[in-house]
């Protein structure tokens, strides 16, 4: 009982939070970049599960990890990825037996947003200027790549894509990793945006 | 080397028709495998243009419409796909004064005003440079006539150069002639001189003093 309040009240202080950065990092220094790219896949996977706020419990795993890393000192059992993976797996139990009475069924949720949405013409607007925005700071051969990947029909978009590898002298795989990396770039340079505005 | 994944089997787990054991297969190598997760996100692109771009039939559209957009943040990730597309669709198409005009019509009024600015800077610049350009070409014209005329005026000293020392070497040759001359006629009078004196200590005879008055008036 008294573990389990002591596990309540923990917060993350700044010595632990750079403690979990450096055991991310794994000996390399990343400027937080491996923290952010790992808060990134905990988010989608609890996305993937449809639970309903996956930044929430993307966080919490965060933060059992860098308990667990304050606690033991180190964590050597597993790599930073797969310990991750398994706190998740556990904070997502554990969100399904609490939270089972909160949990919506789809089809609502699907209608209740689809009300919210009634600005969407303005919204979209206002993300094209934003898209327009972000386009522009992107370098030259970012914008081109980005351009010229996710444009046309399937059998045009296959070509495309073979083109601009054969130019950039990359395989198609390399460059659809690139184009999926500046893809995410641009969209969290609009969401940033269209919040501001 | 990176390993690839079956892409059907990544749209069916995004699409949340995966059976459970290898949905969790999935999951995990979703945090531990880094080019499996370049794969997911790929294909999750892949799925939502199609969507976009109403290419999804069947139980395909059935399951994105009931499961995928389920979600607010893969609504979002929809809503922006439908975005870029109509953006990156209508930007090749563009013209270049469409391009221009659009530039000014999107709010970044600082980004505008810099750029309008350095246009007025580089019109001023402009003008000052022709100016600048035709007193530097109208002084090197005036240069060039100034070279020709010193240029002649040079070209005329000499010529009167080589006339004047033309002539002093003609004057020294006349020089040297009425000296020679006059040294001959100084040795004929000596030599006149010394037979006087020959002729005096023996006797005067009157032809030789009368050839001496006449050389004497000559003189």
């Amino acid at each position: 009982m008294q573990k389990t309040e002591q596990k309540k009240d923990w917060n993350l202080s700044p010595a632990a939070f750079r403690r979990l950065l450096e055991w991310f990092d794994e000996g390399a220094d990343s400027d937080g970049q491996k923290y952010l790219e790992m808060r990134g896949r905990l988010i989608s996977y609890f996305d993937r599960k449809n639970c309903l706020l996956p930044e929430e419990l993307a966080d919490e795993t965060l933060n059992r990890v860098a308990r667990r890393l304050e606690e033991a000192g180190k964590i050597e059992s597993e790599t930073p990825a797969k310990f991750c993976y398994i706190t998740a797996r556990f904070v997502f139990l554990e969100s399904l037996r609490g939270k089972e009475k909160q949990n919506v069924p789809i089809d609502e949720t699907v209608h209740q947003k689809a009300a919210a949405e009634t600005d969407e013409k303005e919204e979209k607007e206002k993300m094209l200027v934003c898209l327009e925005n972000c386009t522009g700071k992107l370098d030259a051969a970012n914008r081109e790549i980005i351009l010229g990947y996710y444009v046309g029909e399937e059998r045009t978009k296959i070509e495309n894509r073979r083109a601009i590898a054969a130019r950039l002298e990359i395989s198609v795989n390399a460059l659809s990793i690139r184009a999926c990396r500046i893809r995410d770039k641009l969209e969290t340079c609009v969401k940033k945006c269209a919040e501001k505005k | 080397m990176n390993k690839t994944y079956d892409n059907e089997k990544i749209t069916s787990y995004l699409l949340g028709v995966l059976p459970d054991a290898e949905a969790e297969i999935l999951d995990e190598l979703s945090f531990t495998d880094d080019d499996f997760a370049n794969d997911l996100s790929a294909v999750e692109k892949d799925l939502v243009d199609a969507y976009v771009r109403n290419d999804l039939r069947g139980t395909t559209l059935e399951q994105f419409k009931n499961y995928y957009l389920a979600s607010p943040i893969r609504r979002e990730k929809v809503k922006f796909a439908e975005t870029f597309r109509q953006f990156a669709e209508t930007k090749p198409k563009r013209t270049f004064v469409e391009s221009l005009a659009g530039f000014f019509t999107i709010p970044r009024f600082s980004l505008q005003w810099s750029f309008a600015l350095a246009a007025l800077a580089l019109l001023i610049l402009g003008g000052w440079f022709y100016r600048e350009n035709s007193r530097l070409r109208f002084e090197m014209e005036q240069a060039k006539t100034n070279r020709e005329e010193l240029l002649r005026r040079e070209n005329e000293l000499k010529e009167r150069e080589k006339q004047l020392q033309d002539e002093i070497a003609n004057r020294q040759t006349a020089s040297e002639e009425t000296e020679k001359e006059l040294a001959k006629v100084r040795e004929e009078r000596e030599k006149l001189e010394r037979e006087l004196q020959n002729q005096k200590s023996i006797q005067p005879q009157p032809q030789i003093v009368e050839k001496q008055e006449k050389f004497n008036r000559n003189r």
